[in-house]
């Protein structure tokens, strides 16, 4: 493919269409199904301009959510505003919300451009706009080569990427985005990382579901958490992931004595040697106060040889999250 | 609503099944036209010697049922085959959504539902009205060719606005009988459920009214104004519009053919609003 996600250019939507502050509001969602419980009192808001991650592992109701905030499925309860509109009275369109939920499906028998005419068709764009605005999405996802193929020869991966286009054809201020990096190769998904960096900074609007944590921490600038249906944390993501953290402090042999003596007496926090190295002190939730640790020290004249904060990885805030919200319940 | 029919259009433009549908529906009714009018001196048993008097003219009968304007409602003779792919029809092009998953698509391009209804339905009744059309019109073309072969029908007494009533019966029957398929398939989220399920009831009705129970009055007006008992009442009634003799094989139910009419508009109506209520709750996981 000669094209690559992301190249090209997408112009702003009209400033008619631009988003309220909340892109999403969701309010109390109820989704059950049979005796399953899908979404359990779900509220969920989407600021304007954000990129914003829904994670969760499987079967935590992310498809769910998002097919409640697309009008795919009824609430059992709770309602959803999208662009400052409720939901429930005015259905969205393409041109309002570019989505991608689950698998991507199209027509087989029609070409690549068709099924995206056809979509923007239904949006209500006249057929030789929409042919002309799905010439650039397809060359934004890389797939211009293949325009007028049949979908019957498509592979998973190139079926992912129209599904794509076919969000972003419209150039809707909103995108609702279910894991677009399904079945991509490791070079599909720096390209969907890049194309997503690149509508960000147009400043579309992004809901992006993954279960790719790299994804989410690189892409979104807010998460929400979600497991067994409901939200087990919200909030933006350097708060999510960057918070708490060990300060790890490295000392000369002399001066371990003294230095555990001063941060025990003037930090408040745990302290505690590390098992590897004699000779280092981690200090509990100190990576956030490295520098008011590290004043204290030179207070009591005690000098450290190094002084490194361990941040935790979103895989293992994301594990602490859910392994709280399951332990709460 | 330009925007959905506009789309409906696109969607279905090219789709080969329908094209070859339309190509191959009218040559299969005008050869078997042919055929059935080239049997019909050999359907006759009669000992040989001169043929009677009364068997000649029950043969010329039958073969002016191949003249123009007659041979329009005699191509009719085929409604169970439109009948047929009225329902397979109706089920293939909702339950195809299904099972491309192709309804998630289309409802995320314009999430108005009663847009998207409308709009195949508007699709499957312009689909009927073609076929019925193309079905019509080979009454015609078999009158013609039958006198290229030199074998021209004798003359018909029947009048142009009583083959047209087949025209009519066959266009709400076949409608009718589509939207039971399509229907059948938005309960089922299938074509393949959709078959079975309207197959199963048009089945189950024509068992029901054949019982003994509904030969009787007063429940043998259902006969009259049950979906598959109005179409083959109003299609047996249109057959024998202006003929001599009636065909037999159909034992009239107690109500005019208007109320079978009626009946079979008000089913349109209802399975309508009844896939209207289906789709309004449909919950689309698919």
């Amino acid at each position: 493919m000669s094209n690559r996600m992301g190249e090209g250019t997408v112009s702003r939507a009209p400033a008619s269409q631009l988003p309220a502050a909340a892109a999403i509001e969701a309010r109390g969602l109820v989704k059950r199904y049979g005796d399953v419980l899908a979404v359990d009192d779900l509220s969920l808001q989407v600021v304007a301009g954000h990129v914003h991650g829904l994670l969760g592992p499987n079967g935590a109701g992310k498809t769910t959510t998002l097919r409640l905030l697309t009008g795919l499925i009824r609430a059992d309860r709770g309602e959803v505003g999208i662009l400052g509109r409720p939901l429930a009275r005015e259905p969205i369109d393409a041109r309002r919300v570019g989505a991608l939920i689950e698998r991507p499906a199209f027509y087989p028998y029609h070409s690549a451009t068709d099924n995206l005419v056809i979509t923007g068709v239904a949006a209500g764009l006249s057929r030789d706009e929409a042919r002309r605005l799905a010439g650039e999405a397809l060359a934004r996802v890389g797939l211009a080569s293949v325009a007028r193929r049949r979908l019957g020869g498509f592979s998973t991966g190139m079926r992912q990427r129209l599904g794509i286009a076919a969000a972003i054809l419209a150039r809707p201020p909103l995108l609702i985005l279910d894991e677009p990096s399904n079945g991509l190769d490791p070079e599909g998904i720096v390209d969907v990382r890049r194309l997503l960096a690149a509508l960000a900074g147009e400043g579309i609007t992004i809901l992006l579901s993954s279960h790719l944590l790299g994804e989410v921490e690189q892409s979104c600038d807010r998460l929400t958490v979600m497991d067994r249906g409901t939200v087990v944390a919200d909030g933006p993501t350097v708060d999510l992931v960057g918070g708490g953290g060990t300060l790890e402090l490295g000392f000369a042999s002399a001066e371990l004595a003294r230095a555990a003596q001063a941060l025990l007496a003037g930090a408040g926090r745990e302290v505690r040697p590390e098992a590897a190295a004699p000779t280092t002190l981690l200090v509990a939730d100190g990576a956030d106060d490295g520098e008011a640790i590290l004043r204290l020290l030179a207070a009591a004249a005690v000098f450290p040889t190094r002084a490194v904060p361990l941040r935790p990885s979103l895989e293992s805030r994301f594990l602490d999250l859910i392994g709280a919200g399951r332990g709460a319940s | 609503m330009r925007s959905a029919l506009a789309a409906e259009w696109l969607r279905l433009r090219r789709r080969r099944d329908l094209l070859l549908l339309l190509i191959a529906l009218p040559v299969l009714v005008v050869v078997g036209l042919v055929t059935s009018y080239q049997g019909i001196s050999s359907s006759f048993g009669f000992p040989p010697g001169p043929t009677p008097a009364e068997v000649l003219a029950a043969i010329a009968e039958r073969q002016a049922g191949y003249a123009f304007p007659a041979s329009i409602s005699t191509a009719f003779g085929f409604g169970p085959i439109l009948a047929l792919i009225g329902i397979l029809l109706g089920a293939f092009l909702l339950g195809a959504e299904f099972g491309w998953g192709t309804l998630r698509g289309a409802l995320l391009a314009d999430g108005r539902r009663g847009h998207f209804l409308v709009a195949r339905w508007i699709a499957l009744v312009g689909l009927m009205v073609l076929l019925v059309l193309e079905i019509a019109v080979c009454g015609p073309i078999t009158t013609a060719l039958l006198g290229v072969l030199g074998s021209p029908p004798p003359a018909t007494q029947i009048t142009l606005g009583q083959a047209l009533l087949s025209v009519a019966v066959w266009l709400a029957a076949a409608s009718a009988l589509a939207i039971l398929g399509a229907t059948a398939a938005l309960f089922a989220r299938s074509a393949a459920g959709g078959i079975l399920v309207a197959f199963l009831y048009a089945f189950a009705e024509l068992l029901i009214s054949g019982a003994q129970i509904f030969q009787q009055p007063p429940l043998d007006v259902v006969r009259g104004i049950s979906l598959t008992g109005s179409v083959v009442w109003l299609s047996t009634a249109s057959q024998n519009a202006g003929r001599p003799e009636p065909a037999g094989g159909v034992t009239p139910p107690p109500v005019p053919p208007e109320v079978s009419a009626v009946a079979l508009v008000a089913w349109i109506v209802g399975l309508s609003l009844l896939a209207a209520w289906r789709m309004a709750r449909l919950d689309v996981v698919e």
